[in-house]
């Protein structure tokens, strides 16, 4: 069975249901009922896909800037890799990447013939792009993007000028829940089970005008 | 005795409701009570996640608002705050930092309050700027708490989060501002916070059956699945809310604002979002659109809204002067999810009735109740 629930056929919108203050006392849910009730959750649970990030980029970016230095002088907590591929591409300093979130993923994506798994995340940048690299990373919590922290990697490079580029990010099963306080008053605390994680986007031009206008994210199925 | 919410998504087949009637508190409620509680307490929306723009080192005390409708399963949000910050000396070529210092200050709404995380955000704390020489960044966490549920209006919200110099440090603004609610264990709705009133719900029972002491099982049912809807979907971007770092426009014909700090006017930026399709893909949702502006005359806001895949289409609205403060204009706006995948791509456009500047600070978006 799909694991979001089972929505009526052909209806892929809520349908009405009757107010408390319509609802007769006594009465019983008959199956219609019950079965209107049940799809409208389904398609609620479908359609809560939630907005994570939405900002201005850098606008116009400098060419060949990896990150790796600052002002020429290399920086003290990334080593400069010399051959640079994926994630290594750029240093993912504020040169070169923004950070979003922490934002807390929810995991209710089939996976056929597999336990159900953390929705995509989608990406998606105005630019222009002469020769524009954009990158994308998930990281669990507010780590940083390494080889070996990641949750999530993708790239693209365009030369298509004035577009919008789209990264569709599927974190991996490392991503796991860690316990989180979620209420903290009057003396009351209690803690949930949620997985943070970070959103990571970068860039690299090689050559014309290249410049990246905004920044949004948004959770697809 | 507080709800536990289940940590995934709870489905039902619908023909598992064939099997009788009426149906019973085991086939049904209950799944359709988990379910109803993962919506209202787990899928909780990422409020706003924002970079403002670095700008020359100030004095001046800078603020980036945030606009919230709290979700009615919250009880505690995280804020993150990560800090510009890039002063150096050159010396023969080689460069030299210093970690300057800065405060940041939270302000939340009435009936709320501030939690301590990594740091206090209210404005006392001395905390390290960003260092130019490191990629990784320095990352200062506070909390909001809601209270208990009626302490805070179910309305939109203003926040703000305000940096601020040290001593003679001055700062160059903010780099990363995140308001995310934090999904909950439990709910309570024994304590009046929304939800299903599990007793009611016993399976020794009818479904219809109820008491006074723990409610009916049926209108319970109803009403959770119709609160769900008021876990709204959230869009928005913010700048620093300051005629002279805020986004701004000068003219009288509509047009594209001047991006300050970032993008300027060099193009007119389009933000890609999917359009929750509460009523289908063919009917248009109701979205509450709320934009914080300081304007000396009347103007005119303009949604430029592009379908992927489709047409694009203008909704304008006006806002009135607000007399050199900064004002909250609020209206609707509708969305279509037709779009491939049902994304839209949005641009904003301003213009005032005599050419005088429109400061904007934030655009918001936000999902209207729609029981």
């Amino acid at each position: 069975m799909d694991l979001l629930g089972e929505r009526l056929t052909s209806v892929t919108r809520r349908l009405r249901t009757p107010t408390s203050t319509e609802w007769r006392a006594g009465e019983y849910v008959d199956a219609g009922l019950a079965m209107i009730v049940s799809h409208n959750l389904a398609h609620r649970q479908r359609e809560s896909l939630r907005q994570i990030a939405s900002a201005l980029g850098p606008g116009t970016i400098t060419n060949a800037m990896r990150g790796y230095t600052f002002q020429g002088t290399p920086l003290r907590d990334v080593t400069d890799p010399v051959t640079y591929s994926g994630l290594t591409s750029i240093s993912w300093d504020l040169q070169t990447s923004r950070r979003f979130g922490p934002f807390y993923a929810i995991r209710d994506r089939d996976v056929t013939d597999e336990p159900p798994t953390w929705r995509t995340v989608r990406v998606c940048l105005d630019v222009t792009a002469s020769n524009l690299t954009v990158l994308a990373c998930l990281t669990q919590g507010l780590e940083f993007p390494a080889p070996e922290s990641y949750v999530a990697f993708e790239s693209t490079t365009s030369t298509a000028w004035r577009t919008v580029l789209t990264l569709d990010l599927d974190p991996s099963r490392a991503l796991a829940e860690a316990a989180t306080r979620c209420r903290d008053f009057g003396g009351e605390t209690e803690q949930s089970s949620a997985a943070a994680c970070s959103l990571w986007v970068g860039w690299y031009g090689t050559s014309g005008t290249n410049s990246v206008w905004t920044i949004s994210a948004h959770e697809v199925r | 005795m507080p709800s536990a919410i289940p940590t995934q998504s709870q489905p039902q087949e619908l023909a598992a409701q064939l099997v009788a009637n009426p149906v019973g508190a085991t086939s049904f409620a209950q799944i359709a009570a988990a379910q109803a509680h993962f919506a209202l307490a787990r899928a909780l929306p990422s409020v706003v996640s924002v970079a403002p723009h670095e700008v020359t080192a100030t004095g001046t005390a800078l603020t980036v608002p945030i606009q919230w409708w709290p979700s009615p399963g919250c009880r505690l949000a995280l804020v993150t705050v990560d800090l510009q910050g890039a002063w150096y000396i050159d010396v023969v070529g080689r460069v030299f930092t210093d970690r300057k210092r800065a405060t940041v200050a939270l302000t939340v709404p009435s009936g709320a309050g501030v939690v301590v995380g990594s740091t206090l955000l209210d404005g006392s704390e001395t905390l390290a700027q960003r260092d130019p020489l490191s990629a990784t960044r320095t990352t200062y966490t506070g909390y909001v708490h809601l209270g208990d549920w009626g302490d805070v209006t179910d309305a939109v919200q203003d926040l703000a989060v305000t940096v601020d110099d040290v001593g003679g440090d001055t700062h160059q603004g903010l780099a990363a501002i995140t308001l995310t609610e934090i999904p909950v264990a439990t709910l309570r709705p024994e304590s009046g916070e929304l939800g299903v009133l599990l007793p009611s719900l016993d399976p020794r029972n009818d479904l219809h059956d109820g008491d006074s002491s723990i409610g009916s099982g049926v209108p319970e049912l109803l009403t959770a699945e119709q609160d769900t809807l008021r876990t709204r979907w959230h869009w928005q971007i913010a700048t620093y809310e300051h005629t002279s770092y805020a986004w701004t426009r000068s003219s009288a014909t509509i047009g594209q604002l001047d991006w300050v700090g970032t993008v300027g006017t060099s193009v007119d930026p389009v933000f890609r979002v999917r359009v929750p399709a509460i009523y289908g893909t063919s009917a248009n949702a109701t979205f509450k659109l709320r934009i914080r502006y300081n304007a000396t005359e009347d103007g005119t806001v303009r949604v430029v809204r592009d379908v992927v895949g489709a047409g694009t289409s203008n909704a304008d609205d006006t806002f009135a002067a607000s007399v050199g403060t900064w004002a909250v204009f609020e209206g609707s706006l509708s969305l279509s999810a037709s779009g491939t995948e049902q994304e839209m791509d949005l641009s904003f456009h301003f213009s005032t009735i005599d050419a005088s500047p429109v400061y904007v600070s934030s655009i918001a978006i936000i999902q209207e109740e729609q029981a």
